[in-house]
């Protein structure tokens, strides 16, 4: 396949495609194209006079409609449309559960949650995933030592299961930056101990400094062709650039650079880092002991080159009925997405695994009828094709009046939301403690561990229950409490199907 | 707006847990019955021995009667399947071995045995030597790893639907 037969946009445009007017994927079932139809009709039939000029797009609607209703004519359509290149073969799939699966007509406003799936459609062995990376190390005094022996043997062995036509660079920080090695191919580990040996500790920690030489040196090597990524590993606490280091993280995101940290140790600040990698699209990984450093790279190479998807964006347009409330990422972490610039970045989707979101939108009273909420966008980038890619699917809700019965709730959904509500649980527990509301924290902390500890997480109960006790005598969090509940919170994984890791 | 018994905080309709002090708020009661992991509903005539997943929200009622059967994970590279298979329900995570334990009758009383399982099996958080039978009664809690099941013996089968609601 060439990559212009991929090419999504040029039969978007202008061209009236009957899928798109009536609103559905291509895979439509005949039942979700009938109520597809009549939803239109009802808001677009000419005799209705809801809205003016509306008869042109009417007489659409009903082409559409004959055309994808009659499953003769719907295949030869389809044929068209592959025919003319218009359709690229799907890369992933977009499934949305609704819940509860019906809405009460109601007069106040209700929450709707929908559980969003997102599946990689590849067959392995597929072009591997080329990556551009670049490691920016953190060289401070505070690094000396067991951290900085761990870092230049980590590098080593990262690089023996990088293959040749990856690129690296290296920087190292502190108070300023120094480029200890170009982009270039894979460069061999004899080439590399040398400059290595060079990374030593001193100085204090100004993460700008690494990340702005960082970026420069993806950005220089990038294509999209490729994963571009760059990996921050730092021990401490930033001073006075914060707002310049995110500043330049959303610059990244924009040219498709992704951005994740590792923190070693527990004197860094997780919520600097955290906001930093969200805006890039990355994650966190908390290192606490330093001899994992060198496990922590080769999982994140792994996890990098399983990137089958890049830069996974999803967009939500809601009808003026619904509005958005809250998106949390399910797998492979938990954490909340935030919204930046109207998009929820996703990172990547592996090969192996799907993805799940957990969206909460906020519902205004409606009547009788199945109404059109919202439209869900995710969009990407294939690296192994350097060819972007979007699915987009309608959620559609039927409103009934009251009946005796409680709304249906599915299964993945309560399990989703058992989850978030203990990520809501842990970070009210750290507000609280900010507040220095000490009693509220601790109740909240003991709560958090008997649920936990219901569910089986022993290990992380046991932290949650040692930090109230240290609570109670300091008045304040550990930081290394804090990490270990922060993080742990962050590992909860939804049983959910298909999505287990 | 509905009112958080726990916290007095307003929620929204259809919320399931509080967002503020993570009261379960929808009843979190059977939303949907999920296909049973072992055989389908009773049909014969011994007792029928039903599982209630505990490690989640929800109750997944895993429902069988054919005994013996062994409790474990199906696995891609291998061949002899567990009767109940706890995969789909965060087995591997949660450290069930892929034959772990098996459940039989011994003289009208439901057995367990560990077999000699990676990360061991409970009863009422008494971890059950290997390979030794151990006697079940109604009620029990059974951990396999982390991964904890209540255990049901339901003689009369009209029974089976009318477990007592869990919260």
């Amino acid at each position: 396949m060439t990559p212009s037969a991929w090419d999504m946009t040029s039969g978007e445009r202008g061209e009236e495609d009957y899928y798109r007017i009536l609103g559905v994927e291509d895979g439509a079932s005949p039942e979700e194209i009938r109520a597809a139809y009549r939803d239109l009709v009802r808001q677009y039939h000419p005799d209705a006079g809801l809205v003016k000029g509306t008869s042109f797009f009417f007489r659409q609607i009903q082409q559409a409609y004959e055309t994808l209703s009659d499953p003769q004519r719907r295949q030869e359509y389809d044929e068209h449309l592959r025919r003319e290149g218009k359709r690229p073969p799907r890369l992933f799939a977009l499934d949305i559960l609704p819940g509860p699966a019906e809405l009460a007509c109601v007069d106040e406003p209700q929450l709707l949650y929908l559980l969003i799936t997102l599946t990689p459609l590849a067959n392995r062995p597929e072009p591997h995933t080329r990556l551009n990376l670049c490691l920016v190390i953190d060289r401070s005094t505070s690094m000396k030592g067991e951290r900085l022996a761990a870092v230049r043997e980590a590098i080593l062995r990262l690089v023996e299961q990088m293959q040749s036509d990856d690129i690296l660079s290296l920087v190292a920080f502190s108070d300023s930056a120094e480029v200890l090695l170009p982009p270039q191919h894979t460069p061999h580990t004899r080439l590399l101990r040398p400059i290595l040996a060079s990374l030593t500790a001193d100085g204090g920690t100004e993460i700008y400094q690494g990340l702005q030489a960082g970026l420069s040196l993806v950005g220089q090597a990038r294509s999209d062709h490729q994963v571009n990524h760059l990996l921050l590993l730092t021990d401490g606490h930033t001073y006075g650039d914060a707002q310049k280091c995110l500043l330049a993280a959303r610059a990244a995101a924009r040219q498709d650079i992704s951005i994740s940290a590792f923190g070693v140790g527990h004197d860094w600040n997780e919520d600097f880092l955290d906001h930093l990698t969200a805006a890039a699209g990355g994650q966190v990984v908390f290192i606490e002991n330093p001899a994992n450093i060198g496990q922590a790279f080769l999982e994140h190479l792994r996890q990098l080159k399983e990137a089958w998807i890049a830069d996974l964006t999803m967009r939500l347009y809601y009808a003026p009925a619904a509005q958005f409330k809250a998106a949390f990422a399910l797998t492979p972490e938990l954490r909340e997405l935030e919204e930046i610039d109207g998009e929820l970045a996703l990172g990547a989707l592996h090969y192996t695994h799907p993805r799940h979101v957990l969206v909460e939108s906020i519902v205004n009273p409606l009547g009788e009828g199945t109404h059109r909420l919202l439209q869900v966008e995710a969009a990407g980038t294939v690296p192994a094709y350097g060819t972007p890619t979007v699915q987009r699917k309608v959620v559609r809700v039927p409103f009934r009046s009251q009946g005796n019965t409680r709304p249906l709730m599915p299964a993945a959904i309560v399990e989703a939301a058992q989850k978030v509500s203990l990520l809501r649980l842990q970070r009210q527990i750290e507000e609280e403690a900010r507040q220095g509301q000490v009693p509220q924290a601790t109740t909240l902390l003991e709560g958090m561990a008997a649920r936990l500890l219901q569910e089986g997480q022993d290990e992380l109960a046991g932290a949650l229950m040692e930090e109230a006790r240290l609570l109670a005598i300091t008045g304040r969090l550990s930081p290394a409490g804090a990490k270990r509940m922060r993080f742990g919170t962050r590992a909860l994984r939804p049983l959910l199907p298909g999505g287990t890791e | 707006m509905p009112i958080c018994p726990t916290c007095g905080r307003p929620y929204l309709l259809n919320t399931i847990f509080c967002e503020h002090c993570g009261t379960a708020l929808h009843p979190l009661r059977q939303t949907e019955e999920l296909p049973p992991a072992g055989s389908c509903a009773p049909t014969g005539s011994a007792p029928a021995v039903v599982l209630e997943l505990l490690s989640s929200a929800h109750r997944f009622r895993l429902l069988f009667d054919e005994l013996p059967a062994v409790i474990g994970r199906a696995d891609a590279g291998q061949a002899r399947r567990p009767q109940v298979d706890l995969a789909p329900y965060g087995g591997l995570e949660r450290g069930v071995s892929r034959q772990h334990a098996r459940l039989f009758w011994q003289a009208g009383h439901l057995m367990v045995e560990d077999l000699a399982s990676a990360n061991g099996t409970w009863v009422n958080d008494a971890r059950l030597p290997p390979n030794v039978p151990y006697r079940l009664k109604e009620g029990d809690i059974l951990r396999l790893g982390t991964l904890r099941l209540r255990v049901y013996v339901r003689t009369d089968r009209s029974a089976v639907h009318q477990l007592p609601e869990s919260g």
